[in-house]
């Protein structure tokens, strides 16, 4: 579970604070920095889980707060799992020479105890006092966890990192065809067919659900299945009844049903597993008649799995169900910069619901 | 697309949905059988809010119960009036919409109200079998545990109200008032052989 989040110098956030509970709804009017959250979270498991190329987003000067001249950004991000708690920060710092971001501090803590540190006076692997060591040019990208002495930590540390999900579901993006398998989801779920390759194989039970659930949610669906193309393995939905079936692939459904397909991947597969998954307009595209069973659902999976879920949306089906106990207000100053999340209240006690107040503009009084 | 549902649930927290919600699932309805009017808006509000639905939602049910099936379970804490006089309250809302009473043979209609707050229930029903103290309703206990305990008894609660409230269940001596009232409202919501 994600306890703590700290950005500095990122976008809109200057300073900003975040600490999210078990479920959270994000609210906000466009531009306040929901998704940019959201951004900065994926931007940091990238940087840390990525072991050649180094994270895009992390070394992007641009990101740098516009209003300010800054030339350092701060993240860091402090959890728990499976009773271990961990705090990561980085800090970049662009170069006078390249005009590009360099990391210029690192440090990972578990359980309280520093694992590695990077900074002005050296680098500290865990094998005594910090000392200077030159950093070949192919190591400079990477996070220094990889080279840390103590492994089981990191080792704990990166399960954890894995847990954390960012997504936002996009079924035009979505490729039907899956030349090999794929452990996680891309942001996107671009890469479904090949996510689902590898989950009918190391998840069963969890596909028993999905199949279950997509047999109620759309109509007349039997099951899923493989067949071979010239792209790969091809994704295709069964549809009918036991005496006559049509097949069709993945491509060939609307964006509504890939959506709630992917919807209901994600809580079968990850938030039943107790991943932390943040999910950025899970509403896109999918009948009002959909949102709500979803959302119970969802959140009887969060608490039997211990897990988290982060939502952002502007539906009015989410607002109204998760704004009063689960709602947080994001805000941006005038200066630009977002204030930290404050719980969603109003007085408006019985008289309106949540998606009244906020689109009336009632939420901030 | 889903088929229609055919359970209306009016809550006044998060908490109650969750307990009828795990209720209904273990009694073996599809969670799209069921809808749940949004929790209401601010806190300590959740009375006032089943009060003003109360009446619209009994008409809605009554209406499309006509052509289909449709039931409802309507939650609210006693707090510190009586069960009764909460009961009494509510038909007080259908006769101020110049609706009838509740008919309790031909409205498929629950009225769930546990005696200070749904947290009595829920650790009566949680806690048996269990070396627990007696619950006792003259307490209000929602303020005892934390948010995350409360849901984690959740589970255990709902499942003992599910067997209790089948006809043939049988029923401890000291059973709580409250929920002996509402074990007898809940069989009226259910569609015949739930």
């Amino acid at each position: 579970m994600l306890k703590r989040l700290y950005i500095d110098n990122f976008r809109c956030f200057v300073n900003f604070e975040y600490k999210p509970e078990r479920k959270q709804l994000l609210l906000g009017t466009n531009g306040s920095g929901k998704s940019s959250l959201l951004e900065a979270v994926r931007a940091i498991k990238e940087f840390v889980l990525e072991t050649s190329t180094g994270s895009k987003t992390i070394f992007d000067s641009t990101t740098r707060t516009r209003w300010q001249n800054v030339p350092t950004q701060v993240f860091e991000i402090a959890g728990e799992d499976k009773g271990r708690s961990f705090s990561y920060r980085i800090e970049t710092t662009i170069s006078e020479k390249s005009g590009v971001n360099e990391v210029s501090a690192e440090i990972l803590t578990v359980d309280g105890a520093v694992v590695v540190t990077k900074s002005k006076e050296g680098t500290n692997l865990g094998d005594g006092p910090a000392k200077l060591v030159p950093v070949s040019p192919r190591v400079k990208d990477i996070s220094l966890v990889h080279f840390a002495k103590d492994y089981e930590s990191v080792k704990a540390f990166l399960q954890w990192i894995d847990t954390l999900y960012c997504l936002r579901i996009n079924p035009a993006a979505m490729v039907d065809s899956a030349v090999s398998e794929a452990k996680f989801p891309t942001e996107d779920f671009a890469n479904i067919a090949s996510y689902y390759r590898y989950l009918i194989q190391n998840d069963p039970e969890g596909n028993l659900g999905l199949i279950t659930d997509l047999k109620e949610v759309l109509d007349s669906f039997q099951t899923f299945q493989f067949e071979d193309s010239d792209a790969g393995r091809r994704l295709i939905a069964r549809f009918g009844s036991s005496s006559t079936s049509i097949n069709f692939s993945l491509n060939e459904l609307s964006d509504g049903q890939r959506s709630l397909i992917a919807l209901y991947m994600i809580l079968h597969f990850l938030i039943a597993k107790g991943n932390a998954v943040f999910l950025d307009e899970p509403d896109n595209f999918i009948s009002l008649r959909e949102i709500q069973p979803w959302l119970l659902a969802a959140e009887d999976a969060v608490e039997e799995s211990k897990g988290q879920l982060i939502l952002i949306s502007h539906h009015p089906e989410i607002l109204n169900q998760w704004a009063q106990e689960y709602g947080v207000h994001f805000v941006r100053e005038e200066n630009g910069q977002v204030r930290p999340p404050k719980r969603f209240k109003t007085d408006m006690d019985g008289l309106l619901q949540p998606s009244e107040v906020i689109a009336r503009g009632w939420e901030n009084e | 697309m889903s088929s229609p549902s055919q359970i209306h649930i009016l809550v006044e927290d998060k908490r109650q949905e969750m307990f009828i919600r795990r209720f209904l699932l273990r009694r073996g309805f599809d969670k799209r059988k069921m809808v749940f009017s949004p929790v209401p808006e601010g806190r300590g509000s959740g009375k006032q809010w089943v009060h003003a639905n109360f009446a619209n939602q009994v008409r809605v049910c009554r209406q499309r119960n006509s052509r289909a099936s449709t039931s409802m379970f309507a939650m609210m804490d006693a707090d510190e009036l009586t069960v009764a006089r909460c009961l009494s309250d509510l038909d007080n809302e259908l006769v101020q919409s110049t609706q009838k009473p509740l008919d309790k043979i031909h409205d498929p209609i629950a009225r769930l109200i546990p005696k200070w707050s749904v947290e009595t229930w829920i650790l009566y029903l949680s806690s048996i079998g269990a070396s627990e103290p007696s619950i006792s309703e003259d307490i209000p206990y929602k303020g005892s545990k934390t948010e995350e305990q409360w849901n984690e008894l959740i589970p255990q609660a709902s499942a003992t109200l599910d067997a209790w409230s089948k006809s043939s269940a049988a029923l401890p001596a000291n059973l709580i008032d409250s929920l002996r009232r509402g074990l007898q409202e809940i069989p009226r919501a259910l569609p015949a052989g739930r």
